[in-house]
């Protein structure tokens, strides 16, 4: 059973200082502070709940996306891009994050997201500060292609078969040729029209949204 | 063996997290703790051998000061060494002078050619004690001389420096074995945070519930104000280190009875060191108005003055003073910094760049290892991340359990 946008939110909202930037039928944008010990950072989530339309089904490439809004992210001297976050066209402290190994389905939308993404996001600051502080990322994690990565794919592999394609990865080259086989990715103005009117608020990046046509 | 304490509940704290990893990197392990009994009970057994001039007259050869009370850490940033202080209470005959008791002890000990300690380097002569060294640490033995007019085990101890004329030699009133049964009484445990600091020491968990508690795990379920002394006197060691001129540190037995007059005001290990210095700087502060050097003596023993050699005039005084100043500011700022790389750097000022970082190291490495295995928590009333926190799993802190994940990412 999948909760509705506004049941999302309202779980949300138990948490202090949460509030609804948006919330229509199938798209919901919070924001709100979560913390390390040390500090408190105002996250913004973005959930677009994967709807039917026609033949088509429409979700977010990055589902639900999470942003830090401020204190406004830094990297480690010399890095140029935050651990574990999505490739995004923004300054590279401003990608969103990557909180869990969406092939695995670490998270679906029969989840919370009070009660899985916002601790992750917590986590991922905690390893983000660690990061800060001496250079290395000790929250562990995969990325696309890696040894853990090929391990995973492998372990799922029948024998004979090639590797399994990714659903909704967050790498964009990998995501990009998903895109080209599957769908075709769409324009927030496009998914606008699509969620009965809503704009989003002017702050938010693109939504690079994805339209996933049947196969058959 | 360290008292419990029942009261007080842990305030999940990053900094105080820090300073706990630091202080059990920086003390005696318990591995090591066991092979310095060893040691020292092999060399009480080494001075009752047939042809020991001590032979039939040690009565008991014990630990005292930080080994006795549980707070002995390592004094350098670049080496593992450990000074135990020990005292070998022996029968001296009528008229032995100071410098025959540190030479019988230094001779018993030393034994005839060929044998174990007898090699060049291994056992030294100093003014109050015989020390014995080995690679990862020095054993000081001082001899003593019971006086039993004084309450339990008090004595006197030598002072006799070979160069030095026979007037300078002396006998010195001392009970470091009734100090440190006082300075037990004085700090017993919090329940939790002697859990933490066990669990930390031993590198797993330690059994809550046994009874009794082995005497050696009992020495490591410390209170908050023992690792206070420990970090307090990692920092004087280092700071009086770097000094150019081999100024004397002020005695850590000094710094202890303070420690342990104020010991348990406070709820957190960083609010503990706060407090600790300011109460060791204000007899200072008040000593140097009235124009005078401090004096601190031993609760057991009046006679034993704490601070017999040190401070040696008011300047030595004054630039602890100073020292103790730049101390409370600096945890006062670490207390309030939000940023961990200069909490990091402010820690390492303190107390040791390696330390520090080996303490922040297996603080990542543990909330890492709990993301993975989803037993990290998580405060939904402050939507705080409370992971590699030792005291998050406390049944006093509202958390919930986080769902194992992998981070993902291009």
């Amino acid at each position: 059973m999948r909760p509705s946008i506004e049941e999302q939110g309202r779980k949300l909202a138990r948490y202090p200082g949460w509030r609804t930037l948006f919330q229509g039928e199938w798209v919901g944008v919070w924001q709100g502070p979560v913390c390390t010990p040390l500090k408190a950072y105002q996250v913004r989530i973005q959930f677009v709940r994967s709807a039917r339309r026609g033949g088509a089904w429409i979700t977010s490439r990055v589902n639900p996306r999470v942003w830090v809004i401020e204190p406004e992210l830094e990297l480690y001297p010399g890095a140029d891009r935050l651990p574990h976050a999505y490739f995004a066209d923004a300054p590279a402290a401003q990608w969103p994050l990557c909180l869990f190994f969406h092939p695995d389905q670490e998270w679906t939308e029969e989840d919370w997201i009070a009660d899985a993404i916002v601790p992750w996001a917590g986590e991922w600051l905690v390893f983000y500060e660690g990061w800060l502080a001496t250079g290395v990322w000790h929250g562990g994690g995969l990325h696309f292609g890696d040894e853990d990565y090929v391990t995973w794919a492998m372990s799922r592999a029948r024998p004979g078969t090639a590797l399994p394609a990714q659903p909704a990865s967050c790498n964009r080259r990998a995501e990009n040729s998903i895109g080209r086989r599957m769908g075709s990715f769409v324009s927030s103005a496009l998914m606008a029209a699509a969620s009965r009117g809503f704009s989003p608020p002017p702050s938010l990046p693109d939504w690079n949204l994805c339209l996933w046509q049947d196969e058959d | 063996m360290h008292n419990v304490l029942s009261q007080r509940v842990p305030a999940p704290s990053l900094v105080d997290e820090l300073l706990i990893d630091i202080a059990v990197r920086i003390q005696l392990s318990p591995t090591l703790h066991a092979l310095a009994v060893e040691r020292y009970e092999a060399i009480a057994r080494w001075l009752e051998r047939d042809g020991s001039s001590l032979k039939g007259r040690l009565r008991r050869l014990y630990a005292q000061g930080s080994m006795a009370i549980g707070a002995t850490i390592r004094s350098k940033e670049d080496d593992n060494l450990f000074d135990i202080d020990l005292i070998a209470e022996i029968d001296w005959p009528a008229g032995t002078t100071p410098m025959q008791m540190l030479l019988t002890l230094y001779h018993a000990i030393k034994g005839e050619p060929g044998s174990r300690y007898y090699e060049e380097g291994i056992v030294e002569l100093q003014t109050r004690c015989v020390t014995v060294h080995y690679a990862d640490m020095h054993l000081d033995i001082t001899p003593m001389w019971r006086n039993p007019a004084w309450a339990e085990r008090g004595g006197y101890i030598a002072h006799a420096k070979l160069a030095a004329p026979v007037s300078q030699h002396a006998l010195i009133a001392a009970n470091p074995w009734g100090f440190a049964q006082d300075f037990m009484d004085k700090t017993p445990a919090e329940p939790w945070f002697a859990d933490v600091i066990l669990e930390k020491s031993y590198g797993r968990a330690i059994r809550a519930d046994a009874e009794p508690v082995p005497e050696h795990e009992a020495l490591y379920a410390k209170a908050m104000a023992v690792v206070a002394l420990q970090l307090m006197k990692r920092h004087v060691y280092l700071i009086y280190e770097r000094k150019p001129d081999g100024a004397r540190r002020p005695p850590s037995v000094y710094i202890a009875e303070s420690v342990a007059r104020h010991a348990n005001k406070t709820g957190a290990l960083i609010d503990e060191l706060i407090h600790q210095a300011v109460h060791l700087r204000a007899p200072l502060a008040a000593a140097a108005h009235a124009g005078q050097l401090i004096d601190v003596r031993n609760p057991a023993l009046y006679e034993d003055k704490l601070t017999d050699r040190w401070p040696g005039g008011p300047l030595a005084q004054r630039i602890f003073m100073s020292e103790l100043d730049h101390l409370i500011a600096s945890m006062i700022a670490a207390k309030n910094e939000t940023e961990l790389p200069k909490l990091r750097a402010r820690l390492a000022a303190l107390f040791g760049e390696n330390a520090v970082l080996e303490a922040l190291n297996k603080y990542l490495e543990r909330a890492g290892a709990e993301t993975k295995q989803g037993t990290s928590r998580f405060q939904p009333r402050t939507a705080t991340a409370l992971t590699g926190l030792s005291t998050a799993c406390s049944p006093s802190v509202q958390s919930t359990p986080v769902r194992g994940h992998r981070f993902y990412g291009d």
